[in-house]
């Protein structure tokens, strides 16, 4: 292993990168000997496509560099971070990242894809400022956010206009499952669930805040009365859907079965959409429930401004001192443990918010666009933070989630074959255990050759969840999983330097980069790239 | 065990006033938004124990601590002369002190319900005791176990309410009505679900339920969350069938036919919609059927929460894999009361005949105030018998894993076991209801009474247990209580295989009960009803043993009847009936199949904590 990673540990970026980005001479420790990459040795089957992950920390930042005759072209997928529950997730680095894709591309891309809108897959387009001076031919959304206005808000007339013109069907307000009302709720209660969260200390709280603020980028916790509206995430949104893709005027909405447009400059590339499930088969989406489960929240709160505010049921005459006026002991002689039911009492409501702020997260990574493309021979999936539902439906030929995965079949033959012959896996949700099935990884490392793909899962651990309850963030069962098949990197497996800080960011697990059966990975500067 | 308060006189004195049997308490029938129409204001007449402030019992405990804004209310005194002089507060939504008794009455009254049913008392849930290597279990508490069970009227701002077994008790919430859509509320009023006596029902049932049956609460299969849910709204639409002015009305608005969705207006109406003028025109929905129309209609669906009936019977709704628990559990509920009405009618159809035949017309609802009030007498028996089978197929359930199907095979065979003739046919009208709904048993052979019954156990098929200790309606001593658990335990361990468990795994006895039921005849019938449990770990993948395990659960209910006294003695219990679900088998790994199943799909994969596996009611509920 380690005599494999050194032949390949350093590699020149390209021309203008090495000119402009002294990141570059940031090399892996494991490769000493800083020798040039001897490209050729393997080079099988190589076609010159390249993925590259940035280490952002927890979230999503993806550049793939397609060599056409015209030269090479770029689509970024993704752009964001979240510091998430510990505040450890952003490694303060995105801004670097973007200069650094910037020097890389020259501000030009062809194509630039939002999986969903998460802050940790957005918040880099308003965290940087030097997406003003990007160019991008071309932008793909999931078909959901069609639904949502242009600012980002849900501010009801916009988005219903906006909407208007793409599908009248979609705003049959009669509908309640319509997915303009949909999308509107869940906004509403991300907002809501935020202010009835603000004052809590408690864990479970604190994690259901975080994933709402994750959700609408408003940071719920400080600041409470300076509700910018719609945070900045709704910066982020702004910028792709009016500034980048030809100045909004070359924003795609896609789900499910649509066939993309894609930007002349990426001659010989295909790619194909497998999620999110469209407006037709949004029982994949957890929708339903949704509504039923929890809607109660929206009545209960939303119409008033005091949403936030504790409601006070009775006159202050009623407010007893517990010492004085209730009894120590009960009817048969047992003493009261008042402190322990304060405590009881005070954490048992949260796990009810906190399910609440669960199904906003899910219903969101479900609406993640997930797309495969081919270049070459070569196969690439990417798929966002895609959960269950998303999955499903496109795996299994089922009409409706199935609750029962023993009666749900087997893959579909061209899912299989589509898992079976990748060459490239962007690993879904940063590695939790959620959003990429058993199923997808038995697989996948069926009939692969060992190592015969590569996946790439930029997460930052400890960030979110807690090894005790084994809800760890990304789940090593997982990466044990899926590393046993492919060769698997992972964005906080390698240590990189912040040049505008002066300081670097330790490797959160020490593992060498993998040896690909086909092609070259190189660690350099603040990211890793697959050439294939 | 700390000592008992006991309240009985030391000596006789002639002139001492023994204690009251029983503490009439004022409490709303439906909720404060009828107000004081229809005797919605009405006494419940509750067993008289003395009560601390709070009130604090025995059993169960009001302590009004609100978790949202960290404050107590002042408890209500109900042993105060002047409350106790005018049986309790007068209704009111604004003093707290009502609230707390009307929570305290209502949760007394319905744990009487059920004690009545069952025919035994009842004892809330006890964390799981896993037995040693010698197959003994520890007597001392744990610290899960819930000896008395705490109220707790304003618990958070919230439109739910929950039992919650961390927390030991029942979690009431408060919050706004909804403003564009009201109801009957005012716009933004404060609603309190603690005041909604179907809700009050309803989570105690919960509390109920998970004390005679503890795995009830473990998520195996769709059917259990959703069985909780039916169960608890089983009871709480049952108690509207006791309320006599509701029922009277309900009968002479109905014409009689209490399942009708709505009412017949007051004042006669023309045809035309538009010619509805004032309230007594409009017709408004049968309270008997609606489940806590003030919560509902406060949160904007102008109607109330559930409803007994729902949609015509549909056999493939079952089927739809993605039913949320409380529409899964609808259709127990309408498939119940489906044989309700049927009984109901079947009952009273003599009484339809004389009536026509007295020249009554049953086009108009019109109706006779003696035929009403014998209508209402037939419709409030039928209820009552009903809830009790309803109940009483607890004891017939097997103790893990329940499903729809099992349920209809434990009413089936519990009201046979009681009541082997069937004059009303009561078990027919089970039946169908259920074939209706599409809920099948997995495991019987034919859709017949026969079939459906569990199989009795022949006599001598098992040994016979020596040494089981029946005791006293009132309860077993503790020193009883020891020897049986002894018993129970050493016989487990030497009949596993022939009870059908594993060999190789210890078998618990999470509880033994003995109940004391009047057979028609007038005989006393006295069983002792045994769960016995086995568990281990299944993984969710063997070949991916670090994704972690689920507990996968066998059981047996054992019904042990104390013999008739033969040659001046009483001879050792025989097991009548013997209702498993096994590990073994078959049945084993279907039943394994479907739980790594299902919990994968409930998302149960993550995580380390064993509490995943529970059912949260909390979360469950969402509203109620």
């Amino acid at each position: 292993m380690t005599t494999r990673t050194t032949k390949k540990a350093s590699k020149k970026p390209t021309k203008r990168g090495a000119k402009k980005a002294p990141a570059a001479k940031k090399k892996r420790t494991a490769g000493k000997t800083a020798s040039r990459p001897s490209r050729s040795s393997t080079k099988r089957g190589a076609t010159g496509l390249k993925v590259r992950m940035y280490r952002v920390g927890f979230g999503d930042f993806f550049l793939i560099t397609v060599p056409t005759k015209a030269g090479d072209q770029y689509i970024v997928i993704d752009c964001g971070v979240f510091k998430g529950k510990t505040g450890k997730g952003d490694i303060g680095s995105i801004v670097e990242a973007v200069e650094d894709l910037f020097v890389t591309t020259g501000g030009k891309l062809a194509l630039v894809i939002m999986t969903h809108r998460h802050a940790d897959h957005i918040a880099g387009f308003s965290k940087a400022a030097r997406f003003k001076d990007f160019q991008a031919n071309m932008v793909w959304m999931p078909f959901w956010e069609k639904f949502n206005d242009a600012n980002g808000s849900d501010s009801n007339a916009f988005a219903l206009s906006n909407a208007a013109g793409n599908d009248p069907d979609a705003l049959n307000l009669d509908d309640p499952n319509s997915p303009f009302l949909l999308q509107h709720d869940i906004h509403q209660l991300a907002a809501q669930l935020g202010t009835q969260f603000r004052s809590r200390t408690d864990p479970a709280a604190q994690q259901a805040l975080h994933q709402l603020w994750n959700a609408t980028g408003i940071e719920f916790s400080a600041a409470a009365s300076e509700k910018k509206k719609g945070g900045s995430n709704a910066q982020a949104l702004d910028l792709l859907k009016n500034h980048l893709g030809n100045k909004g005027k070359n924003v795609r909405y896609y789900a499910a079965g649509d066939t993309p447009e894609l930007p002349p400059e990426l001659a010989g590339l295909s790619a194909e959409i497998l999620g999110p499930p469209s407006k037709s088969q949004k029982v994949f989406m957890k929708l339903t429930d949704l509504k039923k489960g929890i809607g109660q929240f929206l009545d209960s709160t939303s119409d008033g401004e005091d949403g936030g505010v504790a409601m006070k049921p009775f006159q202050s005459r009623w407010l007893a001192d517990q010492k004085r006026d209730y009894p120590a002991r009960d009817a048969r002689g047992f003493d009261i443990d008042y402190k322990s039911i304060t405590n009881d009492v005070n954490t048992s409501q949260p796990d009810m918010l906190a399910a609440a702020a669960d199904k906003v997260e899910t219903f969101l990574n479900n609406q993640s666009l997930v797309v495969l493309f081919k270049f070459g021979g070569k196969n690439l999936l990417f798929v966002g933070d895609a959960q269950a539902g998303n999955w499903e439906n496109w795996l299994y030929a089922i009409d409706e989630p199935n609750r029962d995965p023993t009666k749900i079949g087997d893959l579909k033959t061209d899912s299989r074959e589509i898992l079976r012959t990748i060459d490239f896996y962007k690993v879904g949700h940063h590695g939790s255990t959620n959003a990429t099935p058993i199923q997808v990884v038995d697989a996948m490392n069926t009939k692969h050759a060992a190592n015969g793909f590569v996946a790439m899962c930029s997460t930052q651990a400890d960030t979110f969840g807690n090894p005790d309850n084994d809800s760890e963030v990304p789940r090593v069962p997982l990466m044990d999983a899926l590393g046993a098949g492919c060769a698997l990197v992972r964005s906080d497996s390698f240590a990189v330097k912040l040049k505008g800080e002066k300081k670097s960011i330790p490797a959160m697990v020490k593992t060498k980069l993998p040896k690909p059966k086909v092609g070259t990975l190189v660690q350099q500067g603040l990211y890793v790239e697959y050439e294939f | 065990m700390a000592k008992k308060n006991n309240a009985t006189p030391k000596c006789p004195n002639p002139t001492e006033i023994l204690p009251p049997a029983t503490r009439p308490l004022k409490a709303y029938a439906f909720d404060p938004s009828l107000g004081k129409y229809l005797g919605n204001e009405m006494t419940l007449n509750v067993k008289y124990e003395k009560l601390a402030p709070g009130p604090i019992g025995r059993r169960v405990a009001v302590i009004d601590y609100d978790g949202a804004n960290q404050v107590f209310y002042s408890p209500v005194d109900l042993d105060d002369p002047g409350l106790l002089i005018r049986g309790g507060l007068d209704p009111s939504e604004s003093d707290p002190r009502f609230h707390q008794q009307m929570v305290y009455a209502v949760v007394s009254e319905t744990i009487q319900y059920f004690e009545s049913a069952l025919g035994r008392r009842i004892r809330w849930r006890l964390d799981e005791r896993t037995p040693d290597a010698k197959g003994q279990t520890s007597a001392k508490s744990l610290p899960g176990d819930i000896f008395r069970l705490n109220l707790y009227p304003h618990a958070m701002i919230s439109a739910n309410a929950a039992y919650s077994p961390s927390a030991k008790g029942i979690l009431f919430g408060y919050f706004r009505a909804s403003k564009s859509d009201p109801g009957r509320n005012l716009p933004g009023q404060t609603v309190f679900t603690c005041l909604s006596h179907d809700i009050i029902v309803h989570e105690t049932t919960h509390a109920v339920l998970d004390g005679i049956r503890t795995y009830f609460a473990e998520r195996t299969n769709p059917d259990v969350p959703a069985f909780h849910e039916a169960f608890a709204d089983l009871a709480a639409l049952f108690r509207h069938f006791s309320h006599k002015e509701a029922l009277l009305d309900t009968i002479q608005k109905t014409g009689g036919r209490l399942y009708q969705h709505h009412l017949q207006p007051e004042a006669a109406v023309t045809d035309d919609e538009k010619g509805r003028e004032i309230q007594a025109e409009l017709a408004a929905d049968n309270p008997l059927i609606g489940l806590a129309q003030q919560f509902g209609e406060a949160r904007g669906t102008g109607r109330a929460l559930r409803s007994a009936l729902g949609a015509p019977p549909n056999p493939h709704l079952i089927k739809k894999p993605d039913l949320e628990p409380h529409e899964r559990g609808a259709i127990l509920v309408s498939a119940v009361f489906d044989a309700y009405f049927t009984i109901y009618l079947r009952q009273t159809s003599n009484l339809f005949r004389i009536f026509r035949a007295g020249g009554g017309s049953t086009d108009s609802s019109e109706l006779s105030g003696a035929m009403a009030s014998l209508l209402a007498e037939a419709a409030s028996r039928t209820a009552s018998t009903l809830f009790q089978i309803c109940v009483r197929a607890i004891d017939y359930c097997p103790p893990v894993d329940i499903t729809f199907g099992d349920y209809l095979r434990a009413v089936m065979t519990a009201d046979r076991d009681l009541h082997p003739s069937d004059p009303l046919g009561v078990r027919d009208a089970f039946m169908q209801a259920f074939r209706l709904r599409g809920i099948v048993p997995e495991d019987a052979q034919y859709f017949s009474e026969e079939s459906l019954c569990w199989p009795q156990v022949a006599k001598d098929e098992f040994p016979s247990m020596k040494g089981l200790t029946f005791g006293d309606p009132n309860g077993l001593t503790l020193e009883e209580k020891d020897q049986n658990g002894k018993v129970l335990r050493a016989y487990a361990k030497r009949n596993a295989v022939k009870l059908g468990f594993r060999q190789d795994l210890a078998v618990s006895v999470p509880s033994f009960h003995p109940a004391f039921r009047i057979a028609p005849d007038g005989s006393l019938r006295i069983d002792m009803i045994v769960e016995m449990s086995q568990k281990y770990d299944a993984p969710f993948d063997k070949s991916k043993p670090g994704l972690g395990t689920f507990p996968m659960r066998g059981g047996a209910t054992l019904i042990i009847t104390k013999p008739p006294r033969e040659k001046g003695r009483y001879g050792p219990g025989e097991i009548r009936y013997l209702i498993r679900k096994q590990l073994d088998g078959a049945h084993g790994s279907m039943r394994e199949e479907r739980q790594r199943g299902f919990a994968i799909s409930e998302g149960l994969l993550e995580g380390k904590n064993p509490k995943r596996f529970q059912l949260d009611f909390n979360m469950l509920h969402g509203g109620i």
